[in-house]
């Protein structure tokens, strides 16, 4: 593979691969067995012998070999490491203190040890560290600060809590059911300010509450267990697989999506547990699967028959009398809480705390009077376009990250700060939905809850909190947010006018395309041209400057100014093919807005040579870019379709709508275009069913992708009008021309011919009408 | 920028058992880390050294925003990932000799996994080359160390990313640092 480095001695790869057979052999025995081993199987090849024991000796000395850095250090950021104080799945927990001994503070800090290589848990540790940090409560253990060791393990500081566990506290104690409820009331206090903050604990269990000596309850443990549900539980299905089986609610046994109400459940078999001193589950060997069904299936025993009163320390008698204690009210809360139906359990934990201080106080509970009372959780209506743009969002926010984390290293003094505001940006996107599970609704909500945060995260950086919010701001413009887009595009235009350039020009880009997106061209085009007066002449100022001149390009196009939109297109590909690494893609996207505007000029045969190059730079490119070429065919069909090519103008739009399925989904809301086009062609060559089905398929989407003034809207009628009239369907052409010609009258710009093409429409399926009914006049 | 779109698009597909992905990745995956080594090479400060793990995780970060990507995907993200760092390594360490070769050295990051104190960084180029008689052998082994060493991912992860128990991971690893010890040494 290299032919720059020495050769190593020519080795017999025969005789290696004998060797190496007989070393793993020998490796299944015990040490002691496998020197002999190799010797007695050797005995009549010298060659042989040496190069399996050399394997051997290369054995033991290899260990540590190519593996990450031990952890010897015993400082971690401010703080120098006392004891462990705990590990497990998660990794370690240590006792520690300040190394600069500015003050005394002891802290423990959990340090993910065992997850050097899960990028993912990285992520949500940093997560956990900003929720917290924001989540003030008294009864939960606050977090200081968090990072990364320099190999890469993520470790957080909390508060060092020293307290008992809550099942032990209570039985030092010899706390009654009253006062045990009572201190449960804590637990449900921090769960009820942890879940309005929009997180979820995952993993409430005994060893996670703690109470201090002077009785103040403490929670740990918030979202790391989460972090290492997928990998732990090896139900990977959905990555939420429960950390303690024997504390999982059933849809966390069944890796369901989490809700509140999974904590919900977890509170109910804490209580339980801590009322009765038996598990409301069986413990035991039986499979997820199994505990899950059972879980589902029915509601444990009532917590006053399974007192334990060896697990409670009391004594027999004592034990009847919390049975009778127990028995009725408390029964009831308890077993409301556990639920298997996640909508038949308190919905919040406030409710849940009531409930237990109306049974403290002897007033009728919410559990007896039963089940009209609950709430069904209302989940967000997702419509298909959210589905699909929030892939794009991502991608667009990723990419606005990425110029960001460039900005912020060109400007080197903020470069640190700047980056970490940008990761816990990132990280944000990633985790920030509490219901993790819940998918695409998930990333508009981390977008506002972003938004939010940046005037503290990015204070005194205008220029990072520009990029920033551009970034946010293309994220929304993908999802059709657009007046959260303006919001942001505007602020983030706003922080670099003083500065003016190249980075200014992008953001007015960016607000160029929301003008367009939702119709207001004129804008649009003052704000391109604006952009392109702000290009800086460097390699980058001259690459936006093509951007620019691209997009003014398209847009020109679409309204129909042709000669514009040619000149633009051709000044843009000069200015690609003048930059040195101008990638493929762009060269075929320049080509082929070139090909677009001779297109619309009617130079057919020039469009029709430039669309080839197009297609086939792009054909070329591996993996194919499938949306591109799916754009590109659907242009080349329509200028099959103007030049008369009808069959074959179908052939390519066939298989751009394919290609445009397959990555985008079957609703993609943008097949409108290339659907209708189908559909025209389709009734072009007398095909009218297939005409028909694609046209309502095109309709369908229509409104999911254009506003009720947008030309593009009156265009799809207009055709709808032509393909109904095709098939002789004159009802159906008249109220479809209606429509276009609606549209039209609304719009802010119109293609020129296009409102008189609908007319005609109108006048021929009237007339036809007319003709068709003698009676009517 | 459709790097990124095609990624999370075809680790999708991957996820959804499409094969074909995993070609169309590759090439994806690589472009993404070897423009992030490159940044990290320009704009780390002086005798700095960076993880191949690191990188690996950078790249993912950076990725695979979606968060509804599923474990087994990011699985197959490390799994690539791990395959495209050697190539970046071995790509580096090259470009490294070439400018050693034309003049003054003119970076002063190291790119090595192995930098505890006194030690020399491992040599990737020797890596790579008993790495592919390695493969030649038993390419189930290389992919362990791939995994092991150029993704820092854990054997029981491994393991699940190849399809063999984590028994057989350990073994695999095993030997193949046995095997590669000795030919470094």
């Amino acid at each position: 593979m290299n032919d720059e480095a020495p050769t190593l001695p020519a080795a017999d790869d025969g005789l290696r691969m004998l060797a190496m057979r007989l070393f793993e052999q020998a490796l299944d025995r015990p040490s002691g067995e496998r020197r002999p081993f190799i010797e007695a199987e050797t005995r009549a090849n010298a060659a042989l012998n040496a190069a399996a024991l050399a394997l051997l000796d290369a054995h033991a000395a290899s260990n540590g070999f190519l593996e990450p850095l031990p952890e010897t250090t015993r400082e971690i950021g401010a703080y120098r490491l006392i004891e462990p104080i705990g590990s497990g799945g998660m990794g370690r927990v240590w006792l520690a203190e300040r190394r600069d001994g500015a003050y005394q503070q002891r802290v423990a800090i959990k340090v993910l040890a065992s997850l050097i290589g899960d990028a993912d848990s990285m992520r949500r540790a940093e997560a956990e560290r900003q929720f917290l940090a924001w989540l003030d409560h008294p009864n939960i253990a606050r977090v200081l600060d968090g990072g990364s060791t320099p190999q890469g393990q993520p470790y957080v500081v909390m508060e060092y809590v020293e307290g008992a566990r809550i099942d032990v506290w209570c039985r030092a104690h010899q706390l009654d059911p009253a006062a045990r409820v009572r201190l449960f009331l804590q637990v449900l206090e921090a769960i009820d300010a942890a879940h309005r903050a929009l997180i979820i604990h995952r993993d409430i269990k005994p060893a996670n509450v703690l109470v201090t000596a002077d009785g103040n309850v403490k929670l740990l443990d918030f979202g790391i267990a989460k972090t290492l549900d997928g990998r732990i539980g090896g139900m990977t299905g959905t990555g939420i697989a429960p950390m303690t089986p024997e504390y999982a609610s059933p849809e966390q046994l069944a890796a369901q999506p989490l809700t509140t109400a999974s904590d919900i459940y977890a509170l109910g078999l804490l209580l339980y547990e801590l009322l009765c001193g038996a598990s409301a589950r069986p413990h035991g060997s039986t499979s997820a699967s199994e505990r899950a069904r059972q879980a589902a299936l029915q509601l444990p025993t009532r917590p006053s028959q399974r007192i334990d009163s060896d697990a409670l320390q009391i004594a027999q008698a004592k034990a009847r009398e919390w049975r009778r204690h127990i028995s009725g009210d408390l029964d009831r809360i308890v077993l409301m809480a556990l639920a298997p139906e996640p909508a038949r359990r308190y919905e919040s934990a406030h409710a849940f705390a009531l409930d237990l201080r109306n049974w403290l106080e002897h007033r009728p509970v919410r559990a007896r009077i039963g089940g009209g009372a609950y709430r069904l959780r209302k989940f967000v209506q997702r419509n298909l376009l959210a589905t699909t743009a929030a892939t794009a969002a991502c991608v667009a926010l990723a990419i606005g990250l990425g110029v960001a984390a460039v900005q912020a290293q060109r400007a080197a003094a903020a470069g640190e700060r700047a980056l970490h505001a940008n990761r816990f940006l990132t990280n944000m996107i990633a985790s920030a939905d509490p219901y993790y599970g819940g998918k695409p609704p998930s990333l508009v909500d981390a977008l506002d809850r972003a938004v939010t945060t940046i005037p503290q995260e990015l204070a005194g950086q205008p220029l990072l909190e520009a990029d920033i919010r551009h970034a946010i701001g293309r994220a929304y413009l993908t999802l059709e947010r657009n007046d959260a887009a303006r919001i942001q595009l505007d602020r983030a235009v706003e922080l670099r006018a003083a500065d003016g350039g190249t980075d200014y020009a992008r953001m007015l880009d960016s607000q160029a395309l929301l003008e367009w997106q939702i119709g207001h061209y004129e804008n649009a085009q003052r704000l391109l041209r604006l952009a392109l007066t702000h290009c800086g002449d460097d390699a980058r100022g001259r690459q936006q400057r093509a951007e620019v001149l691209n997009d003014l390009s398209v847009l020109r196009n679409s309204l129909g100014a042709f000669d514009d939109a040619l000149a633009l297109a051709r000044q843009a590909q000069a200015l690609k093919n003048s930059l040195p690494d101008t990638p493929p893609r762009e060269r075929a996207l320049a080509y082929g807005n070139v090909a677009s505007a001779l297109d619309g000029l009617k130079r057919f045969d020039e469009a029709n040579v430039a669309y080839q190059q197009a297609l086939h730079i792009l054909e070329g490119m591996q993996p194919p870019p499938e949306l591109d070429l799916s754009i590109m065919l659907n242009n080349i069909a329509y200028l099959q379709d103007e030049t008369g090519h009808v069959e074959q103008a179908i052939a390519a739009q066939e298989r751009a709508i394919a290609l445009r399925r397959k990555v985008m989904g079957p609703d993609y809301p943008r097949l409108v275009v290339p659907l209708s086009n189908l559909a025209r062609q389709y009734a072009h060559v007398g095909r009218h069913d297939e005409a028909n089905a694609t046209m309502r398929d095109a309709l369908r989407l229509a409104p999911r992708a254009y506003a009720e003034n947008d030309q593009m809207l009156g265009h799809l009628y207009a055709v709808a009008a032509t393909v109904a009239l095709a098939r002789g369907d004159k009802p159906e052409a008249r109220a479809q021309a209606l429509r276009a010609i609606a549209v039209y009258d609304r719009a802010e710009a119109v293609e020129p011919g296009r409102r008189e093409k609908a007319l005609k429409i109108l006048h021929q399926a009237t007339a036809a009408m007319v003709d068709a009914a003698p009676t009517s006049q | 920028m459709d790097n990124v779109s095609d990624i999370t698009v075809l680790l999708r597909r991957l996820g959804a058992g499409e094969a074909r992905a995993e070609s169309e990745l590759l090439p994806l995956v690589y472009e993404q880390l070897r423009e992030l080594a490159a940044r990290h090479l320009r704009g780390e400060r002086s005798g700095h050294t960076l993880t191949p793990t690191a990188l690996v995780h950078e790249a993912y970060l950076r990725m695979s925003t979606d968060a509804s990507l599923a474990p087994q995907d990011r699985r197959q993200f490390f799994a690539i990932a791990a395959r495209r760092m050697r190539q970046v390594l071995v790509d580096h360490a090259r470009h490294r000799d070439a400018a050693k070769r034309g003049g003054p050295q003119r970076e002063a990051v190291t790119l090595s996994a192995l930098s505890e104190d006194g030690e020399s960084p491992l040599d990737a180029l020797a890596l790579e080359q008993a790495l592919s008689r390695l493969e030649a052998m038993d390419a189930r082994k290389v992919r362990v160390v791939e995994l092991r060493y150029f993704a820092g991912l854990e054997m029981s992860d491994i393991a699940q990313v190849l399809g063999i128990s984590r028994a057989t991971a350990q073994r695999d690893w095993e030997v193949a640092r046995a095997f590669l010890f000795e030919a470094l040494a």
